[in-house]
């Protein structure tokens, strides 16, 4: 087990959203800013590292027929003890992140890795994987969030330096709303996806 | 073979009742430690936005909750702002209904039959479009005859929209005008 490697896999060579092209919802829904994108990537990974562990060391307790009900079981105690605990200690992110909080239920990177790996590997490697799959969620949030933000609002950062972080002269006049809304968070996807296909064909081609 | 089935349904249903068991325990626990500080934040938020609207006074509650009955925004929370013995206006929360889901709007009445502001304390509005609403968008509300007859510049009145969100600005406008015919009746 090669902590690196996985950690390269899971962020950049099998990365969830770019490369597996799951959990396309929550990645269109909450990148409308760079610190709902880090809010939301930082709850899913904690929840993924979470429900990997328990799935991982309850995989010879569950039967294979009831295995899917009892991965969302666990997934969604997880989920709702995350948002009980934002809205209790942190209730700016709870806020700003609503009804996407209680959704990572349903986030399909979840119950995949927890059907594709934790229910057959044991409790460490599990738990590298939560991590690693969730930080690769969190680096596609975060860079679709930062380029969406910047065009559709033409700021950097804002809600995280400060409240309005760094206007960018010129844009954060007349910003590009439209980058903001559902329409350009698949055009933003769209891109990214084109830009990392042409980056690792280059790379493949020498 | 007929008894393994069985045998198998038992463990099936043990089993997953465990989990459910552990989980909803687990919930339990978590729920009785989180909600009091869940109702203090939203104490917390009340009362600064209250603050802000109607500064130096004292405010005593006078209802927890009105819900209208011709599908007008349910209020909650109606205090009463007093200073130096004498009622000055009225605070409360109204919840009309946005574009992503239910918002909380305090908004502020002076006796005068002026609002003294509003403010929007929880929403689901898209950022960077319905979410404006919390920015200083909201402070031209200020000042507006308090007489339940607002409306956005495209109906027809003289409430400026934030552009690309006339479905909040019309669920604010509406919680402000049903908090000041509330307040009215109040009088």
């Amino acid at each position: 087990m090669n902590i690196m490697n996985e950690l390269k896999n899971g962020v950049l060579l099998d990365n969830p959203v770019f490369m597996q092209t799951i959990g396309l919802c929550p990645a269109l829904a909450t990148t409308t800013s760079l610190s709902n994108a880090i809010g939301m990537g930082f709850a899913a990974t904690v929840i993924l590292i979470a429900s990997n562990i328990v799935i991982s060391a309850l995989r010879k307790f569950i039967p294979d027929k009831v295995r899917i009900a009892a991965f969302i079981t666990v997934i969604a105690a997880f989920v709702t003890i995350v948002d009980l605990s934002l809205q209790a200690f942190i209730p700016a992110l709870a806020a700003s992140l609503g009804l996407f909080l209680p959704l990572i239920v349903v986030n399909c990177i979840i119950l995949g890795r927890a059907e594709a790996y934790a229910s057959k590997n044991q409790v460490l490697p599990s738990a590298l994987d939560g991590l690693c799959m969730g930080l690769g969620f969190t680096f596609a949030l975060v860079l679709m969030g930062f380029f969406r933000e910047l065009l559709g609002a033409g700021t950097i950062a804002s809600g995280i330096i400060s409240a309005k972080g760094i206007e960018i002269p010129g844009l954060s006049a007349y910003p590009a709303t439209m980058m903001i809304l559902p329409a350009g968070g698949f055009m933003m996807m769209g891109f990214i996806f084109a830009a990392l296909q042409y980056i690792m064909r280059k790379k493949e081609g020498k | 073979m007929a008894e393994k089935k069985g045998n198998e349904m038992v463990r099936l249903c043990v089993v997953l009742f465990l989990i459910t068991l552990v989980s909803a325990t687990l919930l339990g626990f978590v729920n009785s430690v989180t909600a009091p500080q869940i109702e203090m934040n939203k104490e917390m938020t009340r009362a600064e936005a209250m603050a802000l609207l109607i500064p130096d006074s004292e405010f005593e509650l006078l209802e927890e909750e009105v819900i209208s009955d011709s599908g007008a925004p349910t209020l909650k929370n109606i205090y009463k702002a007093v200073q130096g013995g004498e009622t000055i206006g009225y605070c409360m929360e109204a919840l009309p209904s946005g574009f992503g889901g239910e918002l909380t709007v305090v908004v502020g009445i002076l006796k005068d039959g002026t609002i003294a502001g509003a403010q929007v304390t929880s929403h689901a509005e898209t950022p960077g479009l319905g979410a404006k609403s919390q920015s200083d968008w909201i402070d031209q509300y200020a000042g507006m005859p308090a007489d339940g007859s607002l409306a956005v510049t495209k109906d027809g009145g003289s409430v400026v929209s934030i552009t690309g969100a006339t479905i909040t600005s019309r669920a604010v406008t509406l919680g402000v005008n049903t908090a000041a015919a509330y307040a009215a009746s109040l009088e």
